[in-house]
Formats: C-alpha cells, sequence, structure tokens
C-alpha cells in the first residue's frame, strides 16, 4: 500500500504543473479518504456516490478546459481516474490493475516533454510503480520493508542490456497514425501576425527555443539573424505571412552576387524544440538536405508539419547569397501593398523624408536615422497603441522593442513605394563553450525588416539596432534597462541566477547534458541510427544484422539452456519415481489425483476406497504397483532386487496402461 | 512384535475410551525412549493415561503434582541426618522411578522445572556432589495446562525441545463420553490392568527402532520438510537436527508399531504434529498457531521429488 501510494504520489507529481488545481485537491481528499477506510473510519464509496464523482469529474474537465478533447483534458481525465481508483482498490487483482493504469498514466508525460530530466523522473517513477507491483506478491513484513525496491532494482538491472541492445537495433517506425489534437497549450513563440504588442510575452520566456550546432566557423553574434517567418502582407495595422509565401517552392535557386567576396557558407545543425508551428529557423540563406525540409518561396525553411516533438535538421547557409535579384511585377506589388488609409501621419512622415533623399538608399538611411535622432526608448512594456499605431509610435510614445520599431520601418518604406518586409525569428543565442552550440532561447526572439533592393536582392535592416544597440550585442536579459522589469516578471528562473557565476556553471552543464540527451539519445532513429549501426557493423545487410542477433542472443540462449539443465539434472526423476508418477496419472482418468504432498500409500488407500473409481481389477493392479513403488523407494533393497522390481513397476505400468485404455 | 504394542494399546483403551490414536503416539514417544508432554485441561484423562501407561509397561510410577512452592530438592531427594547411623543418609526423590508424571509442570517455578529437565537429558541427577543414575528405562510424562491460564510459568523453548512430543487429548467424542457416564469411575479400573509388555520386551522395542530402514528417497523427503520448516516466513525458528533427529526416530517407531521394517512419508505424516508443534514458534506478523504451521508443512512439501 506504502508503495502504491509512494508510486501514485510521484506519478502526479509530473503533471502536477498541467493539472487544474481542483483535481489535485481532489487526489488529496482522494488519499484521505483512503486512509480513512484503512483505518476503518469512514467506509468505501456506494455506487451512487461513485457515479456521482464519474460525473463531477467530467463537467469539472469541461469547465476548466472548454473542451473534452485535446491533450490536456484527456490527461486531466486519465489522472483523475487514476486518484479515484485509490478507492476502490482493494483486492490484490483491484491493485495489480490500479498499478497498470499508473503505467499508462506515467507514459503520458513524455508527451509534453522527452528532457533528461523527465526521462529520469519516469525512471524513479517506474521503479517505484514496480516496487509496488512486487510489494503485491509479498505480504508486509518488516524487516524486508525495502525488499520490494531491492529486487525490482535487480530486475531493472538485468533488463538493461537488453534495453541497451534494442535501443541500439531495434527500428523506429513512424507512427502509423496520428491524432491532431487541439492542443490549449500552444507555446508562444514568433506569431505569423505582428501587431505592436504581441511578442512581449517573449522576452519573458526563458525556455529553450532551439540549439545551433557549426561545423567549423560559427557566424560572430552580430550576424545571427535566424529568420523563422515572413510577414509580407499589412492588412492596415498588422502584418502577416502572405498566403503564397505558405505554399513551398520546389525551384528555390540561389544566386551568388557578382562581387569579389568569396561565397561565404556556414555548415550547422539545429534541434529544434516543439514549437508547434512548422517553421525552422536558419541564417539566410540557407538550404538543407534533410528529408521533410522544404524550401519555400521567401528563401526560408519549413517542416512538412507542424512540429511538434524535438527534430534536428542540417543546414548550409550561404550568406553571401543573394535573394531574389529579380521580382516580379506582381510580387512588387504585394511586397509595396499598404492597405487601408490608416496613419496618415507617417505617410506624411514618409513622403517627407522621401522628398529630401536622393535615391532609395538615401531614404532607407534617412527613415533609420530619424530612429537614431528621435527620441525613441526602447523597452518591453510599451503603451497600448490605438487605431493608427505606427502613427502614435513613430510620433507620439515613442516607446517599443523590436516588433514596434521593425513594423513601422517596413511600413516608412513600403510608404514609399519601395519592397519591405517584416521578418520574424530569432537574434544571438548563447554559446555554451561545453558543447559548442548555441543555445537560443525564446527571449532571443526578435523582429527585423527586409528591403529589396535592386541587383541586391533582400537586404536585411535592423532598426531597433538603431535604438538600443545594446539589444544586439547582449541579449533581452542582460539589458539593464529592462531589467528590473524582466526579472520581476521571470519568477524563480534559473536565469535569475545567471550572474552567480556557480549557478550559470551548474546551468550551462546542465544544458550540455540535455544537448547530449537530445543529439544521442532523442535523435537516435532513422538515418543515424543506420549510421552508427553501419559504422560499427559495416553495411548493414540481412545476414549482418541476422548474425550480430544470433551472436548476442546466442550466449544468453547457451546460459538459458545450460541452466534449465542444471536445474532438470538437479531434479532429474529416479526412473521408479516417473514410473510411479505416470501410474498417479492414470488414475486421474477416474478423477483420482494424487496431491503432491500426500503419500503413496494414503493415495493407494484413497483409491481403493473410491466409490466411482475403477474396477476392482484395476484398483488391484494399481494396490500391487504401489505396493512395487513404496518395496523400491522406502525398503531396503540390494542393486539386483532393486533393478528386478524396477522392472516389474515398468511392466505392470504398462499392463495397467492398457486396461485402463480398454476400458475408455 | 507389534502385536504386543497393539495389545499394550487396547488395554489402556479399557480405561481412557475413544483416544487410541493419542495412546498410540505416546506409547510410540516412549517407544522411541523419549519424554512425553501432554497439555491439555484439567480433567481430560492426562493422569489417567499416564497412570495406564504405567501399568501396562510394568513400569514403577511416581506422580508429582508440581505446584509453585515445589522446590528441586522435593523432585530429587535429599539427604538427611540418622541419628541412629550417626550420618547423612539420602533419601531419594520421586524422580528415581521408572515412569514420572510431573503433573502441572507449568505450575512450579523455573529452578524446579530446569531441575528436572536436567535429569530427563542426563539420565543422573548431581545431588550434593554425588552423581546418581537414574533407574532405566526412565520415562518423565508431563502435563501442562495452556499456558495462556493463569498462575502458569511457560516452558522456554529450549526446554520444551527436551520432550520429544507434544500431544493434548483433546474432549472425548459423544459416544466415548456416553460410555464414560454410564460405566464406573476408571480410576478403580486402573489398578486391573495388565501388564502387556515386559522390561525385556520394552528394551528389545527400543533396540528394534533403531534397525527399521530408512531409505533415501524418506530422507530427502525429511529434510524437505525441514528445509521448509527453516525458510517458510511464517515459521520464525525452524526445526533444529535435534529436531529433525526427533522426527525420524519417531516415525521409525510409528513404523515399527505399524510392523514394518521401512519408514514410509505416511509415518513421518502421522507423528509430526506431535514431534514439531511445540518446536516451531511462528514469526511475529502471523497468527496462525502452530497447529497451523505443522499442517501447512503437510500440505506444501512434496513427497515425491
Amino acid at each position: 500500500m506504502i508503495w502504491m501510494l509512494a508510486a501514485q504520489l510521484l506519478v502526479v507529481l509530473g503533471h502536477v504543473g498541467r493539472l487544474p488545481l481542483w483535481l489535485l485537491c481532489a487526489y488529496g481528499g482522494c488519499v484521505l479518504w483512503r486512509y480513512q477506510i484503512y483505518s476503518g473510519a469512514w467506509s468505501a464509496p456506494k455506487t451512487l456516490v461513485k457515479a456521482g464523482i464519474i460525473l463531477a469529474v467530467f463537467a469539472g474537465i469541461y469547465a476548466s478546459y472548454r473542451s473534452l478533447l485535446g491533450l490536456e483534458p484527456m490527461v486531466s481525465l486519465l489522472m483523475a481516474g487514476f486518484a479515484f481508483k485509490l478507492l476502490e482498490s482493494y483486492s490484490q487483482r483491484d491493485c495489480m490493475r490500479f498499478i497498470f493504469i499508473g503505467y499508462f498514466t506515467l507514459a503520458t508525460v513524455f508527451l509534453f516533454n522527452q528532457g533528461l530530466l523527465t526521462s529520469l523522473y519516469v525512471l524513479v517513477t517506474l521503479l517505484l510503480l514496480s516496487a509496488a507491483l512486487v510489494s503485491l506478491q509479498f505480504p508486509p513484513h518488516k524487516a524486508q520493508a525495502w525488499l520490494p525496491l531491492k529486487k525490482i532494482s535487480i530486475i531493472f538491472a538485468q533488463a538493461l542490456p537488453l534495453t541497451l541492445l534494442l535501443f541500439f537495433l531495434f527500428p523506429r517506425f513512424e507512427p502509423f497514425w496520428q491524432i491532431k489534437l487541439p492542443s490549449h497549450q500552444a507555446k508562444t513563440g514568433v506569431g505569423d501576425v505582428l501587431s505592436p504588442g504581441d511578442i512581449s510575452q517573449l522576452s519573458k520566456d526563458d525556455s529553450l527555443a532551439f540549439r545551433a550546432n557549426f561545423v567549423g566557423e560559427r557566424p560572430p553574434r552580430s550576424e545571427l539573424y535566424w529568420r523563422g517567418v515572413v510577414l509580407s502582407y499589412f492588412d492596415g495595422r498588422a502584418w502577416h505571412q502572405g498566403t503564397f509565401q505558405k505554399k513551398f517552392h520546389g525551384s528555390n535557386t540561389i544566386e551568388l552576387v557578382n562581387n569579389n567576396e568569396p561565397a561565404k557558407s556556414y555548415q550547422y545543425s539545429i534541434i529544434q524544440e516543439p514549437n508547434y508551428r512548422p517553421w525552422l529557423y536558419t541564417l539566410a540563406v540557407a538550404s538543407s538536405k534533410t528529408p521533410k525540409v522544404l524550401a519555400t518561396s521567401d528563401y526560408r525553411l519549413q517542416y512538412r508539419e507542424d512540429i511538434v516533438e524535438r527534430i534536428a535538421y542540417q543546414v548550409e547557409t550561404n550568406s553571401q547569397a543573394i535573394m531574389a535579384s529579380t521580382l516580379s511585377t506582381v510580387q512588387r506589388h504585394k511586397e509595396t501593398l499598404l492597405n487601408g488609409d490608416n496613419n496618415p501621419r507617417a505617410r506624411a512622415l514618409a513622403a517627407r523624408l522621401y522628398q529630401q533623399s536622393a535615391s532609395d538608399q538615401a531614404y532607407i538611411q534617412a527613415v533609420l536615422n530619424y530612429f537614431a535622432q528621435q527620441n525613441f526608448f526602447y523597452t518591453l512594456m510599451p503603451p497600448l497603441l490605438g487605431e493608427n499605431n505606427i502613427d502614435e509610435f513613430l510620433l507620439d510614445s515613442r516607446r517599443g522593442f523590436c516588433g514596434h520599431y521593425a513594423s513601422s520601418f517596413a511600413f516608412l518604406i513600403r510608404a514609399a513605394g519601395i519592397p519591405a518586409r517584416v521578418i520574424g525569428g530569432y537574434q544571438g543565442g548563447e554559446y555554451n563553450p561545453l558543447t559548442g552550440s548555441v543555445l537560443v532561447h525564446q527571449f532571443d526572439a526578435h523582429a527585423w525588416a527586409e528591403v529589396w533592393l535592386p541587383g541586391k536582392g533582400w537586404q536585411r535592416f535592423d532598426p531597433t539596432l538603431q535604438v538600443a544597440p545594446d539589444r544586439i550585442e547582449n541579449s533581452v536579459q542582460d539589458l539593464p534597462a529592462t531589467q528590473a522589469d524582466y526579472l520581476s516578471q521571470s519568477g524563480l528562473s534559473v536565469m535569475r541566477f545567471k550572474h552567480i557565476a556557480f549557478f550559470n556553471k551548474l546551468r550551462l552543464e546542465l544544458d550540455a547534458m540535455e544537448y547530449r540527451w537530445a543529439s544521442w539519445v532523442l535523435q537516435y532513429k532513422g538515418e543515424r541510427q543506420f549510421a552508427f549501426i553501419e559504422k560499427w557493423l559495416g553495411a548493414i545487410t540481412f545476414t549482418r544484422i541476422a548474425f550480430l542477433l544470433l551472436l548476442v542472443s546466442l550466449p544468453v540462449v547457451l546460459w538459458l539452456l545450460w541452466s534449465i539443465l542444471q536445474n532438470r539434472s538437479a531434479q532429474t526423476l529416479k526412473p521408479q519415481d516417473a514410473d510411479y508418477q505416470k501410474l498417479c496419472q492414470l488414475m486421474g482418468r477416474y478423477d483420482l489425483h494424487r496431491q503432491p504432498n500426500e503419500g503413496p500409500i494414503a493415495f493407494a488407500q484413497r483409491v481403493e476406497q473410491a466409490a466411482n473409481g475403477p474396477s476392482a481389477a484395476i484398483k488391484q493392479k494399481f494396490l500391487a504397483a504401489t505396493r512395487l513403488y513404496v518395496a523400491l523407494a522406502y525398503e531396503p533393497q540390494g542393486g539386483e532386487s532393486a533393478a528386478l522390481l524396477a522392472k516389474q513397476l515398468r511392466a505392470e505400468l504398462g499392463v495397467l496402461k492398457g486396461m485402463i485404455h480398454s476400458h475408455f | 512384535m507389534h502385536k504386543l504394542v497393539d495389545q499394550a494399546v487396547a488395554e489402556v483403551g479399557t480405561v481412557l475410551l475413544g483416544k487410541e490414536q493419542q495412546v498410540r503416539l505416546a506409547l510410540c514417544c516412549l517407544i522411541a525412549q523419549g519424554h512425553l508432554l501432554i497439555e491439555d485441561l484439567p480433567g481430560m484423562g492426562k493422569t489417567i493415561l499416564s497412570n495406564a501407561l504405567a501399568r501396562v509397561l510394568g513400569l514403577d510410577y511416581q506422580r508429582v503434582q508440581f505446584t509453585s512452592d515445589l522446590l528441586p530438592a522435593d523432585v530429587l531427594g535429599v539427604s538427611i541426618f540418622d541419628r541412629q547411623a550417626g550420618g547423612f543418609q539420602f533419601m531419594p526423590g520421586p524422580i528415581f522411578s521408572q515412569l514420572l508424571l510431573a503433573d502441572e509442570i507449568n505450575r512450579s517455578t523455573p529452578k524446579t522445572q530446569s531441575a528436572l529437565l536436567e535429569a530427563m537429558e542426563e539420565g543422573q541427577v548431581s545431588i550434593e556432589g554425588q552423581t546418581r543414575s537414574l533407574p532405566t528405562p526412565f520415562f518423565v510424562i508431563a502435563t501442562q495446562n495452556p499456558s495462556s491460564q493463569s498462575g502458569t510459568y511457560p516452558l522456554p523453548e529450549s526446554q520444551l525441545d527436551r520432550f520429544l512430543m507434544r500431544i493434548s487429548l483433546g474432549y472425548p467424542s459423544l459416544a466415548a463420553e456416553r460410555k464414560l457416564l454410564l460405566g464406573d469411575d476408571s480410576r478403580q479400573k486402573l489398578p486391573l490392568l495388565k501388564q502387556c509388555v515386559s522390561k525385556d520386551q520394552l528394551f528389545a522395542l527400543q533396540k528394534a527402532v533403531k534397525e527399521i530402514h530408512c531409505s533415501e528417497d524418506l530422507l530427502d523427503y525429511l529434510q524437505r520438510l525441514i528445509a521448509f520448516s527453516r525458510k517458510h516466513k511464517e515459521i520464525a525458528c525452524g526445526l533444529s537436527p535435534r529436531g529433525a533427529l526427533a522426527l525420524l526416530r519417531c516415525a521409525k517407531a510409528w513404523a515399527l508399531m505399524q510392523g514394518r521394517g521401512h519408514v514410509v512419508p505416511e509415518d513421518i505424516q502421522v507423528v509430526l504434529p506431535s514431534v514439531v508443534e511445540h518446536r516451531l514458534e511462528h514469526a511475529a506478523d502471523f497468527r496462525a498457531d502452530a497447529a497451523g504451521l505443522s499442517q501447512l508443512m503437510l500440505a506444501e512439501v512434496a513427497v515425491l521429488n
């Protein structure tokens, strides 16, 4: 019971952040109730009460999530069932069922997180659940309180080699079916709509967005602009992803700039955390050979489906390549379109600046200078803006973060008829020297703009740079002006201790471990698995695999055989014992079964007195044969007489067999 | 030879009605040269059984009623100054007899109990620096009340172990009790009992027990039983080697009484409860009594391999 309660507590703990509070209270109530039943104070719930509880749980979950479908409601439902099952688990069978539900519930933790710590937690809980299962087989004994845990640890240790073998060799199948559950926990990331005020939440999220591992040279931090989403459609207030951009583009040619600079390319792999969108983040201009990773017409990479679990992909970036050396008329129209007639003051500003500029280039510089020279402030907590949001931002409030700057910059450029768009993604990242990878967190989310210039294609402009240069050289969290705001919102976060060297080191170590876990364990599938096997075994052929399996399993099988034989030989029946047991089995025909603890004479007497037993002749024969056996087994015998008796016993057995078979 | 025993059983059966199995077990114990402990409530015929056994076997018989103020000297004997002889003279106590009935042994203090039990083990007593042998054969039949009754000093395990068997008589059957109620006082019949077994015959029986054959298969079974008692978790401490020897000795005596020259598993099964129950102790967490434990042993251990 203790084991079960402990295991259940751990299972519930795994979901504690995801469950509604009332469910946790209900769980506490269940434990209390169960304890009271155990101590005899309360009685077990009646059927009517149970029905009431079921209805209440369904109602409660519906009230909490506004739906019964979806991952969280389903898990909550499962947890509720698991909690209330406690109230009706009394017999051993109930308890086994209870524990099996526990196993299933535990597995659901992986739906949310597959990190190293989660896996460790699952392992510990698994151990405890299994210990509970073992403890069911042993009556409680004070002196052996830790016995179940000891036993199950031994079993786990024995299972370890097989687990490892299967891990390395067992093929990973793609799921045969998938249910798309509407997740209520859509992770905040870079959105596909940008209107001022959208990204403010992101800055406070210190969870990991993705990590990049460069092979060879690493670009400087100020060049790390991870493009994720291109927002080309302006509806008068907000920037959206254009519908045509969602289409995949097969023939996405990348043209090299015709200048003397050599093509500069970077090779890197990215491990993308689930973002529940299909977007992948890369440096411009990227191409990838990883399956399922597709190129789009706006020079992004996109996954074929929403990323709901950690994925890895390889990227090659050519930073000198130009994006779209020419623009078609239609595209040009789309990229300069400003719907509606909002923000008249901004338009007027654009017209004024454009008139003063000699060229498009000069105009862009003038706009950038405008941001630099006017009294703009970078803040994570900008005021809310009204109908003409860009007007208000540019001319009145002048307080905002990257999204404000990027979108108003793009607006001003478009207002002058120059193609421009807003790019959403991440900027920078933290270099972890332990793994050599760049960690990009959610608070690195950033927005900037791209402007199309003839002959140069789409060029990156980051107006935020004009306002707060620190913002680019350091990440948000280091920004002195916003630090107070940031920390007051982040609560108890590891990042809070970044300035203490020890904690920072610990954090980086943890992250390094998590990275290795992700890259070696979670990503060990498909091609990686094949590559690994090939590295050790050479080409994968059927015979090789078969040979390996045989090589590994042969010792195990041989050892098993040997131990079985060893056992057998210890218990090898003497021929007379075997014969006597066959004799007794013959009596089974008459529903007379010798109990293991029944002596031969006692059994013979029972047979003799059996009312519906065999015929008298058969009884006589059986008695005679029993006498022979008793003489053999228990009377003093010389070698010869023993052999003779054994022979007679064998003969009697044959005769009796014949007699009984003729009877049926 | 076993006919003698049958006769003796029949003879005792005239005064102790309907208790043939217990009488047989008691005789088996004596033939196996062991001391017998009878545990039962007062008035169940313990005294009559031991008295009748003494008569039937032709043994001289003494009875000591154990009380809480009984001293070791009261059992063993004491030297008294004889004025006429001018020296001390040893006055042997009741222990110097062939069959001693120690009635309600658990009513006396541990000191007296241990004096008796030591004599049982050694076959001799040391009094005032002088060692004196006890007569042969020497049997002790002790009776005891269930230790839950008030005013008792339960015998420790080490001393219970000295008794080869412990039996209890139990209430008589309806028919036996009716016969008892109709008949005369059985105490009056006691002096009329015939001696069935002479002293020499008793020695011969005891000697014959040692010659009973015991096959390997049977020893296997015996060892399985012992091993079971030692490793089963309901049993706090299993049978000692002395317990194992006792079981074998009784099984041999039983086989002899059945007129067989060899032991069969059924012999062991018959004597096992009487031999092991007072030697087993159940583990603290289990409520089953010792009788349950011996039944458990019989039920769980397979006779054949």
